[in-house]
Parts: structure tokens; C-alpha cells; sequence
């Protein structure tokens, strides 16, 4: 009987090693903010491999936000390919033992972010042919099967930079047609704001700067109901709501809402994978009943006292039952609760017209109820509208990113003058 | 023996378990051919080998459209050519770049400085150029007669990549127009217009949706 105990603690313990936690991140924010993340995400080989995507976008968004341009844009570029090109993996482990087992590829609105900032950064590198690429895809990950009835692409913010790309090479026809694209789309406030002054090709004619404003934090996953075979999505906590800029102290308005990740994330459908771990659970629940009752009467069996082949018999069925219980144990049916927790809430949008030359700008946040929130305030955010063609900002209100100041601040290696991990 | 299998059992399982935590963190790499694409990651995107497909048929067209020996028999001097930097309306980042470059270099492998002669019409190559001559005019650096004038083209080489993207969550169906024109710079007559269609279809497993 000993050693069947132990048995089972060894299950008990292969189980829970193969669901030891991902890193997390918000906490590694709350701790020591973007500067940390990239810290401890130095090392991606460190994490295991099916959490490595999932480290590599959060190391990406930790470089972009510190100002790390080029090198940001490069692990982008790695995730990119992966979660657009790569397999995954650990598909068998999550149908026998536990979805987090499989390789994390990112819901369709994370595709969508990796292609988003990956535009963005090659758009403001000045690789607008690389941009529009991305932010193309970034519609395409967010569409399903037209065909039969699925969600097409409504994220507004790829559609924005699509257009700046098409106005870049002088195609206005084209930039008229995405416009067109997002007219036509329902004007639904959970995901954009209807009054948003910004949907007019003259609108985007008459600017020389955007300043795509990130608000908030983005959804996370908890995973629920029988066994937890359920995973709900749940929308991210934060004060502000709105924002207003200022440049060279004066206000420019009011950025509209163009995109809100919640929505993006709970208007994707189902998954494959929810059906499965709702069989999971139930098979779960069967398996260790059959096996735990099987271990009993193999139990009486063997102890009963009869012959020889009763206590065979009692010592085989008791086999088969702490197998089946071991099998019932390590079957995991909790769904996968990973996901890119860094993500913003929503996106804001200001277009501008402003003359060539360095300027300043101010950003104020203020909650529902129109209340500033004044620690979220940043000042002195230079940048430089060119002679010719547009100037793009990406910004943040908590933790704010920080802006390179030249082509050569976006190339510095970020760990640079640190001691090599080893 | 029921002992001995129950171990067995519980061995396997637990083998199993801890050896799909992670990777064995051992990395190999392994030279391949450039033009081979069933090596490697299989996608709907462009492969290096489709680019390098699209790159030949252009040299050919050129060849096949004598347009350099037509040019030269009228003005006694070879056409010189800008390679447009490609517009990709595909989904797919990078082509463009690699496209770019492997299309200069394979033309100037492909033709001699009698036959053809190419333009470098690089944002950053023109800014420099133009830095340069500016301080040949003002003295600050030699300079040569005669050769104060950046090359003026004869044709415009332009590519364009479109592409048609279906999916239906578990297939990924992707077919990119490769199409390419030469474009008289001064009557803006069409020399030749082609296009090259490459399909692709991948597959992604279920439990990704």
C-alpha cells in the first residue's frame, strides 16, 4: 500500500511541475516597471520553450517602451514569425495533460498587437513597404471565415496606419477605400468612438502628425466552471479614459477612441480548444471515479483470502484502477490562462497639423467622470514634424513609454554596460 | 509483476510529463539551399525561392524584349534604369528589401555596363549623393567635369506585390501577384508589364484558432 502512495505523490508532483507558472509580468511592473521586464526577459532560452513567444513579445514591448526601437523590432520580428509562420508544439501534452502545455501562439487580437507594434516600429525606421505588410496582417489575424458568417476585421487602429502608409506613397484612392472600409463597419462604442472626427480622407490629408495614445490595461484570462475547463476573459482595471493634448502648451483637443482590446478579445467567437477541455473535465471527473472504485475492489480482491487467482485478479484490477486514477489525476482539464498581460486597453487617436520643427507635448488623462488624474500627467514630450511627410507618436498613459530622440537612441542595445546572463 | 507494472506505468507517465516542460535547450543549424522550400518552416508567404523565380522572369523579359539592343541602336548609348523601390500589399514584412536587393544585384551579375546601366535610386544612397555634390559645388571637394549631373533614367523598373488571403481558422490560403513593369521615363509608354502567381496554402492545428 506504501508504494501506491507514493505513486500517487509522485503523479501529484509530475502534474504540478508540468504547470509551474509563466512569468508575470504584472508583477514584474508593478515592481520595477518596462525596465524590469526587459531585466528578467534577457534571457528568453531561460523560460520554457512554450512560454518563449509569450517572453519574446513582452521582452519586445518592454525594449519599445524604454526607447529600444531597433532592438525591440527585432524580437517583434521574431514573435511575429512564429505566432504567423510557426506550428506551436505540446499539442499532444495539452489534449492529455494540460492546455498551458502547449506552445503559446496568442489569442488573434495578441497576433494583431504583435503585427501592430511591429508596423509601428518599422513605420517610424522609416520602412513603410514593411509597415503596411503588418498592419495588413493585422487585419488578417483579426479576420475569420467570412464564408461562414465569422468576424471580419473591425480593430480600427491597423485600418489608421494603413491609411498614413497609402498617403505616404500618394495613394489616395486607396486610403479613400480603407476609409470606406471603416464607414461601413457598425458604429459600435465598445469598440470605437462613433464621433470620431478622424474617418475623413481630409482629415488625414490636412495632418502632419498622429499620436496613437494607449490608455489602460488590457484583458486577462481566469480560468472557471467544472474543473476550470472554462476560460473566461476579463476585462482590465483602470482609471482613465480619456485624453487631452497639448502642444507648445496649447490644447490640440481631445484623442477619440479607436480601438479597445477587450472587445477585440471577447468578440472572437469560441475555440476549438474550449470544446476539448469541456471533455476533458467530464472525462476527468469519469476516470478517477472508475479508477479510485476499481482500486477498491481490487483491494478486497487481493486481501480476501481466496485462491490464487482471485488474489491475481485483485492485484491486476487494482493495477488498472491506480493506473486509470493516476491518468484521471494528471489529465488536466483547466484551460489556459496565458496571455499578454502588457497589452493597453484601449487606443486613441489625435491627428494634427503642425509646422515643420521641434515641439512639445503635454498629455493630460482624465477618468469617467472627467476628473484629471494628474500622476498620469507627461510633459515635455519633444518630437519633430519634418518638412515633408508625417510624424507618428506612440505613446502611453501608465507606465508612459519614453520616446528615442534620434535614429541613433532607437539603435542602442538595451543591455548594453550590463554583466552577460548566464 | 503487477508491482513491477504499476511502476512501469507510473514511470512512463511521469517521463512523459516532465520531459514536455520544456525544451532540451540544444540548438543545431544546418546550411540548406536558398531556393529549397521544403526545408524549414512551412507558411503562406513568400519563400526565398518564389523572389529569386520572380527576379529570373524579369532578366528574362528584358532579354526577350531586346530592349537594350533597341535602345542602343537608336541613341548609341546604354539605357539606364532606376529599380523603383517595390510596393508590397501582401501581409508578409521583409519581402520587400530582399526582393530590392536581389533583383539589383542579379541584374548587374546578369548585364554589362555596355548593355545596361542601373541607377541607385536608395532614399539614404540620394541623400548622400546629394551631400556629396553639394560639397563638390562648394569647393569643399574635388569633383570631375562633366560630372556634376546624377544619372537621369531612361526606364523605371517597379514591382508590385499584391496578394488574394484566405482563410477559414484552420487553413491559410495565400496567392501573391508578383507583377512588374518597365516604364519609359519619358513618354511613360508601358515596355512590358508581367506578373508572376505563386499559391500557398498551410495549415494550423486545431487547437490554435
Amino acid at each position: 500500500m506504501q508504494m501506491f502512495k507514493t505513486g500517487l505523490l509522485l503523479a501529484l508532483v509530475v502534474a504540478c511541475t508540468g504547470c509551474q507558472s509563466v512569468y508575470d509580468a504584472d508583477e514584474a511592473m508593478r515592481q520595477g516597471g518596462w525596465q524590469k521586464v526587459m531585466t528578467d526577459t534577457q534571457v528568453v532560452e531561460k523560460f520554457p520553450e512554450r512560454d518563449q513567444t509569450l517572453i519574446l513579445n513582452y521582452r519586445a514591448h518592454a525594449k519599445m517602451a524604454l526607447g529600444y526601437h531597433d532592438s525591440a523590432r527585432a524580437d517583434y520580428l521574431r514573435a511575429w514569425n512564429i505566432m504567423n509562420i510557426g506550428k506551436g508544439g505540446g499539442v499532444a501534452d495539452a489534449m492529455i495533460f494540460k492546455e498551458r502545455m502547449k506552445f503559446w501562439m496568442g489569442d488573434p487580437y495578441e497576433r494583431a498587437y504583435n503585427s501592430w507594434y511591429l508596423g509601428m516600429l518599422y513605420y517610424n525606421a522609416g520602412k513603410r513597404e514593411d509597415a503596411i505588410a503588418c498592419f495588413r496582417n493585422a487585419l488578417f489575424v483579426d479576420t475569420g471565415d467570412l464564408e461562414a458568417g465569422q468576424y471580419a476585421a473591425d480593430w480600427l487602429p491597423a485600418f489608421m496606419m494603413r491609411i498614413r502608409c497609402f498617403l505616404d506613397r500618394g495613394d489616395k484612392q486607396r486610403a479613400q477605400e480603407m476609409l470606406d472600409e471603416v464607414n461601413r463597419l457598425p458604429r459600435e462604442i465598445a469598440n470605437f468612438d462613433p464621433n470620431c472626427p478622424w474617418l475623413t480622407l481630409d482629415a488625414h490629408l490636412d495632418s502632419n502628425v498622429v499620436m496613437m495614445i494607449e490608455l489602460g490595461k488590457g484583458p486577462y484570462f481566469t480560468a472557471e466552471g467544472h474543473h476550470g475547463s472554462t476560460r473566461a476573459t476579463n476585462q482590465g482595471e483602470y482609471a482613465e479614459s480619456s485624453c487631452e493634448v497639448f502642444v507648445n502648451g496649447q490644447s490640440l483637443g481631445q484623442a477619440y477612441k479607436i480601438g479597445d482590446t477587450f472587445f477585440q478579445a471577447i468578440t472572437r467567437g469560441g475555440r476549438v480548444m474550449d470544446d476539448i477541455l469541456k471533455g476533458k473535465a467530464i472525462a476527468k471527473t469519469a476516470t478517477i471515479a472508475v479508477g479510485a472504485s476499481a482500486m477498491h475492489v481490487g483491494r478486497v480482491l487481493a486481501t480476501s483470502g481466496g485462491n490464487s487467482a482471485t488474489r491475481t485478479a485483485g492485484v491486476v484490477t487494482l493495477a488498472v484502477g491506480a493506473g486509470l486514477l493516476i491518468a484521471g489525476l494528471l489529465s488536466d482539464p483547466e484551460a489556459d490562462t496565458r496571455g499578454n498581460v502588457l497589452l493597453p486597453g484601449e487606443t486613441h487617436m489625435l491627428l494634427a497639423k503642425l509646422p515643420p520643427g521641434t515641439h512639445q507635448a503635454e498629455l493630460r488623462f482624465f477618468d469617467a467622470n472627467g476628473g484629471e488624474i494628474r500622476r498620469m500627467r507627461q510633459t515635455g514630450i519633444e518630437f519633430t514634424v519634418p518638412e515633408q511627410g508625417d510624424t507618428t507618436l506612440l505613446l502611453r498613459s501608465d507606465p508612459n513609454y519614453v520616446l528615442p530622440r534620434s535614429a541613433a537612441e532607437a539603435a542602442k542595445d538595451p543591455y548594453a554596460g550590463t554583466p552577460q546572463p548566464k | 509483476m503487477s508491482i513491477r507494472l504499476l511502476w512501469a506505468v507510473l514511470f512512463m507517465c511521469a517521463f512523459t510529463a516532465v520531459a514536455s516542460t520544456g525544451g532540451s535547450g540544444c540548438q543545431q543549424s544546418t546550411r540548406e539551399d536558398v531556393e529549397d522550400d521544403e526545408v524549414g518552416p512551412e507558411g503562406s508567404g513568400p519563400y526565398a525561392a518564389d523572389v529569386k523565380e520572380v527576379t529570373r522572369e524579369i532578366i528574362q523579359n528584358l532579354k526577350d524584349k531586346k530592349i537594350s539592343r533597341n535602345f542602343r541602336a537608336r541613341w548609341d548609348d546604354a539605357p539606364i534604369v532606376a529599380l523603383i523601390r517595390p510596393q508590397n500589399d501582401t501581409r508578409f514584412p521583409e519581402v520587400t528589401d530582399f526582393f530590392q536587393e536581389d533583383m539589383l544585384t542579379a541584374l548587374m551579375n546578369e548585364f554589362t555596363r555596355e548593355e545596361f546601366r542601373f541607377s541607385q535610386r536608395a532614399s539614404d544612397v540620394q541623400e548622400a549623393v546629394s551631400a556629396e555634390k553639394e560639397a563638390k559645388e562648394a569647393g569643399e571637394r574635388t569633383d570631375r567635369t562633366g560630372r556634376r549631373t546624377k544619372l537621369g533614367a531612361d526606364f523605371f523598373l517597379r514591382a508590385k506585390f499584391t496578394q488574394l488571403s484566405r482563410t477559414d481558422g484552420n487553413e491559410e490560403d495565400d496567392t501573391i501577384k508578383y507583377s512588374y513593369e518597365l516604364i519609359d521615363t519619358e513618354t511613360d509608354e508601358l515596355i512590358f508589364k508581367g506578373s508572376h502567381d505563386i499559391r500557398r496554402v498551410s495549415t494550423s492545428k486545431v487547437i490554435y484558432r
